[in-house]
């Protein structure tokens, strides 16, 4: 397996009230598996992915990842861990301000004695199967939302990790291009063996992963396993109440 | 992370953030700027002094020197001479006097020598022999005063040029057969200097056969022992002494003016380092979340440090460089005008001396300090989850700052006021823990300026929450919202009131110490000349301590004559050598109504201080003389007079008077028997009653005749120029303060526009919301007003603190007269300047973010 969370928990203490953002979550994905994580919106779907990535640390529970655990890692392994083995799209991802696309898509790259021309050359076929070739030199406010949703995708994948968290990457695309850029994912999963964790309001999404799971308030469930509404795993998005397309 | 990307990071970030980085590199050129300047104006004087002495006296060790201007037996040095051990003994003649043509004055050291000077093979000395000087009349001049004196530039020592010289209250009209210029004699171009021949000084000065001092070199070895004879030969009345201790003597009266300036200097650096910091603390929230996203891009510990330092470096360098070329342009201003009340004392070039290592230093401060600042951003770093490190309830992310931090800072403000306090008070002359009372004031009031940030965070957050309910129950909406907004960049808007506290602690702080020392110096002279209603002195500005003595028995004689004049006193005063300090020695006439200065007493009673002093035997001393030689009220003084050691009793301890090294106050009577002297430096006249100064003063004038170079000035005259020459002895550290006001309101536009055009994107989004630019704007000015008002009070408080600390620190440790009188007026003046300025210049940034289209709320932050 190359990602497993036992047992994993996360609670957030508030003034008031505590949130059980992720309560006891079990979830294993293998070696070229893609895994749709579905969920209403305040399900956990973000804080599981940050725990996975080792960018929060749970309050119960393990999470490995080639069978090593991610929580005891010290910092310095930490940060390498996110340079070399994994890929993170973040809901809300910051370009370097300034900075053109293809240089924001080798980011990582950099942080290893690379020539920034090498690492450009590495950066530039992951934004051309994006569909971004021509984009390669823009500079973030002169992309798109969903422009930039897919470099970031591509400086997640610039690494080669062997596993990628990605948090709704197509939640600024229309449902075509949503579809072609999941189809994409899936396609590398299979080509170099990579895992991916995917959380999304996408519809498609459980089409294409080769498992879809939903979150709900903390707790995993089956895909379609929700109730009356959504009797089969094929069902699509309208299942999930709070599924917000934007 | 190799060099390449570095720069490539480096250059990314100037090219978005170029408005923050030129902020901060301002900031810190500007702290190096004020400490390089400060720096190279202070040892410029001393270094001069001592390459002109070289020049001279090339390598003799040691000198017999009088003990007055006057000198003694020109024999002596044929006796010197003769010493075993001794290679050459050069008489010279040195006289204070002054040099005037067509109505140019300029203030000289008159030096008269033989060939005998050659010898000592100072590298001046043979250009000043050129053949034809020696043994004829004329004097020969460096090309500073050829210039200044606008001499032609066809002079030669066959048709010389005449000029008017002054010396010892006589008026000559002497030849200058010669200008020297710097390829001759180097550095002592710039020196204000007259060299005559040994027996021509001697005439002019009315000193036929004696001299001021000699110039011994030794055998190798011999110096101990030569100098154990010269003591026992003429140790008595004369001073044995190595041949620079003038410029130690030097050192010792610029002291406390470097101490003070130097005092300032600290605190406008520190002013300077704190505007660096604010400018970088600006763009921390940027930063910090530009290195959180890097740390999730999976970037470590290492190479997040390699970044930043690497910035740093690079800002630090270019700013500093800067720094250091302003600096010198500042110095240059400066340096111009060595402080005349210097130049009676001490012969004084203004050439410029800038050692390397206080280059280095400049340059290596600004660049530690912008690396210790910028490594701030590296806080986050601890926690070792980078999205939490900038993920905070109810602020922008970013700009964090719990109450709790808030409060500790509050906590550590108040400590480090009690701190401050408690070293500046326990920190005299004498120090606490091994620093000097310099270091130990430069850190408490360093302490205090520190404390003035640190209690940003609690005031600011106590304004707000007084405010809130206030602006809801009166439904100012635009307040609330201000309120809001404020709240939620918190560190943006504590660094804009941190910038505003400082300034204004920095401008009240100064400007109000000051003040206090103009203030002190005026009340010191007012004491000093209300003893006569006319003065009778010699010499111009340079003689302000009155001090150069001139034969006054006719004068005396002519004035008492006239109908007009009630009394007329010989009052002496002159520079005395008292180990390492020259001390300025007052000889008061008995029947002046203050012998003591009432103003300027520190400890002892007047009225018996006075009337002891009048009886005779007794003395007062500054108190920082009387510190020096472990000695006060009460105790006994021993002075090397001309006459031999005498040792006074002490009837009270005084201010320094305005003169660094401390001054002595004793009986005129006293005075002569001790100098063996008539010779006055001052008559003062006590007029009939009734009788107009004016008039009375153009009757003086008229009975003295032509040939005389007495000046006569009535009493209000000279008090205007005594508050003149304080100003101007003062005039750095107004230079200084002015400068700082500057900084600040540079520093405040600079801040305040900066933070504005940062908000443009959420104020468009505002926008997109429906509001209306006015209503925006009003906002914006409203938030300015409070982040304004919140800075400017503090600074104002703990400014005036500082100012108080500050004043007594002077008082205690230099010994200047420094009456404490809070400037309220002056205080709120600077705060309504910087803050109502900063909010002016406000406006038009405020005006274009309010307006800024709503189409830019559509971008990503
Ligand atoms: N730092 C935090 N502090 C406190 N509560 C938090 C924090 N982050 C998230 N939460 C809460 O935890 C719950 C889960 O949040 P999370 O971001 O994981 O949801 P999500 O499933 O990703 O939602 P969405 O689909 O809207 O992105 C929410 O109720 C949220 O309010
Ligand atoms: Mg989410």
């Amino acid at each position: 397996m190359t990602l497993r969370l036992d047992d994993v928990v996360k609670h957030y203490r508030g003034p008031s009230e505590t949130v059980r953002a992720v309560d006891g979550v079990t979830l294993a994905v293998g070696r070229g598996e893609m895994v749709a994580l579905y969920g209403p919106s305040g399900s956990g779907k973000t804080t599981l992915l940050l725990i996975a990535a080792g960018l929060i640390a749970p309050d119960a529970g393990v999470v490995t990842v080639e069978g090593r655990d991610v929580g005891s890692l010290s910092r310095k392994e930490s940060a390498r861990y996110r340079r070399e083995v994994i890929g993170v799209v973040l809901q809300h991802s910051h370009m370097m301000a300034g900075v053109p696309a293809i240089e924001n898509a080798a980011l990582k790259l950099l942080a290893s004695p690379v020539p920034l021309l090498q690492a450009k050359r590495r950066a530039r076929p992951w934004l051309r199967r994006l569909g971004l070739d021509r984009q390669g030199d823009q500079l973030p406010h002169q992309l798109s939302g969903g422009e930039r949703q897919r470099v970031a995708v591509a400086r997640a994948l610039a690494n080669d990790p062997v596993l990628l968290l990605a948090d709704e990457p197509t939640g600024s695309l229309d449902s075509q291009r949503g579809r072609s850029v999941l189809e994409l994912l899936h396609r590398i999963a299979h080509e170099r063996g990579m895992a991916i964790l995917l959380a999304t309001h996408d519809p498609h999404a459980a089409e294409i992963a080769d498992r879809a799971v939903v979150l709900r308030d903390g707790k995993l469930h089956p895909h379609g396993d929700q109730g009356p509404a959504a009797p089969g795993g094929s069902a699509p998005a309208p299942a999930f109440p709070g599924s917000d397309p934007s | 992370m190799s060099p390449g990307t570095l720069i490539w990071f480096y250059r990314r970030r100037l090219r978005v953030h170029w408005m923050q980085e030129l902020l901060a590199a301002l900031g810190i050129a500007i702290g190096v700027a004020l400490v390089f300047a400060v720096q190279v104006a202070n040892s410029s004087i001393t270094d001069s002094a001592h390459q002109m002495l070289r020049a001279i006296v090339g390598d003799a060790t040691l000198q017999v020197a009088g003990r007055d201007p006057r000198g003694f037996d020109a024999r002596v040095a044929e006796q010197v001479g003769a010493l075993p051990g001794v290679a050459t003994a050069a008489p010279i003649v040195e006289q204070r006097a002054t040099l005037v043509r067509d109505g140019h004055r300029v203030p000289i050291d008159l030096v008269g020598l033989d060939a005998r000077i050659t010898a000592l093979g100072g590298s001046a000395t043979r250009s000043f022999l050129l053949g034809a000087l020696v043994g004829q009349r004329g004097m020969l001049v460096p090309s500073s005063i050829a210039g200044a004196l606008r001499l032609p530039p066809t002079l030669s020592p066959d048709a010389p040029t005449h000029v008017t010289l002054d010396v010892r209250g006589q008026r000559f009209a002497i030849p200058v057969r010669a200008v020297v210029t710097a390829h001759d004699i180097g550095s002592l171009a710039d020196a204000f200097i007259g060299v005559t021949s040994l027996d021509y000084a001697q005439r002019l000065a009315g000193l036929p056969g004696r001299v001021t001092r000699i110039a011994v070199s030794v055998r190798p070895g011999a110096e101990a022992a030569v100098r154990r004879e010269l003591t026992r030969l003429v140790g008595a009345r004369l001073t044995v002494a190595p041949v620079d201790s003038e410029v130690h003597a030097l050192e010792q009266a610029v002291t406390p003016n470097d101490q003070a300036t130097g005092l300032f200097a600290a605190i406008s650096a520190l002013v300077g380092l704190l505007f660096t910091f604010n400018a970088m603390l600006l763009t921390m929230p940027e930063r910090r979340r530009a290195i959180a996203e890097l740390r999730i891009q999976g970037y470590g510990s290492g190479h997040v440090v390699s970044l930043v330092a690497f910035q740093a470096l690079v800002l630090g360098a270019v700013a500093s460089s800067v720094g250091l070329g302003l600096g010198d342009l500042l110095s240059r201003a400066a340096a111009q005008s060595p402080p005349s009340y210097l130049s009676f004392a001490f012969p004084l070039g203004t050439h410029r001396v800038v050692p390397l290592s206080t280059l280095a230093s400049a340059w290596l401060g600004g660049l530690v300090v912008t690396c210790v600042v910028a490594s701030s951003a590296l806080l986050d770093l601890r926690n070792p989850h980078p999205t939490e490190a900038i993920s905070t309830p109810n602020a922008e992310p970013g700009h964090a700052l719990s109450s709790r931090i808030a409060m500790w800072l509050g906590i550590a403000a108040g400590a480090l006021v009690l701190l401050a306090t408690i070293v500046v008070a326990r920190s005299r002359s004498s120090g606490v823990a091994g620093l000097s009372g310099t270091q130990a004031a430069t850190i408490g009031l360093l302490g205090i300026t520190l404390a003035a940030v640190l209690a940003v965070p609690a005031a600011f957050r106590a304004t707000l929450r007084m405010l809130e309910p206030f602006a809801r129950r009166l439904r100012m909406n635009s307040l609330v919202l201000a309120l809001r907004a404020l709240r939620a960049t918190s560190i943006r808007s504590l660094a804009l009131a941190a910038t505003g506290a400082v300034a204004v602690f920095g401008s009240v702080a100064i400007e109000g110490d000051h003040r206090d020392l103009v203030n002190g110096l005026d009340r010191n002279f007012a004491d000093y000349l209300a003893a006569g209603d006319l003065w009778l002195t010699t010499g111009g500005d340079e003689n302000s301590l009155t001090t150069q003595s001139f034969p006054a028995a006719a004068a005396l004689r002519r004035i008492r004559a006239l109908p007009a004049v009630a009394s007329a006193r010989p009052y002496y005063g002159s520079m005395l050598d008292v180990g390492e300090r020259r001390v300025w020695i007052i000889g008061r006439p008995p029947q002046d109504r203050d012998v003591v200065p009432p103003t300027q007493l520190d400890q002892g009673n007047l009225a018996t201080a006075s009337e002891l002093i009048r009886r005779g035997g007794w003395v007062a001393v500054s108190r920082v003389l009387a510190d020096a030689l472990g000695t006060g009220v009460d105790g006994r003084i021993s002075l090397p007079t001309p006459s031999g050691v005498r040792t006074y009793r002490i009837a009270a301890t005084l201010t320094n008077l305005g003169w660094g090294p401390g001054a002595v106050v004793l009986n005129a009577n006293d005075y002569r028997r001790a100098w063996l002297t008539d010779d006055p430096s001052a008559i003062e006249v006590t007029l009939r009653p009734g009788t107009a100064p004016a008039a009375a003063r153009r009757a003086v004038q008229a009975t003295l005749g032509s040939r005389t170079a007495l000046r006569v000035q009535t009493y209000a005259q000279r008090d205007r120029q005594f508050e003149v020459l304080a100003r101007q002895g003062l005039a750095r550290l107004s230079q200084i303060s002015a400068l700082l006001l500057i900084a600040a309101a540079l520093a405040m536009a600079a801040a305040m526009g900066a933070a504005i055009w940062q908000r443009r994107v959420p104020l468009a989004r505002m926008r997109i919301d429906g509001f209306e630019p006015a209503r925006l704007w009003m906002t914006l000015m409203v938030e300015a007003a409070v982040v304004l008002a919140v800075g400017c009070v503090i600074g104002a408080t703990v400014g005036t603190y500082g100012h108080l600390l500050g004043g007594r620190w002077l008082t205690s440790s230099t010994g200047y007269p420094v009456p404490f009188a809070i400037g309220w007026l002056s205080a709120a003046t600077t705060c309504v300047l910087v803050g109502a300025g900063a909010l002016a210049v406000t406006t038009i940034p405020g005006a274009f973010a309010a307006n800024a289209s709503p189409r830019l709320g559509l971008q990503e932050p």
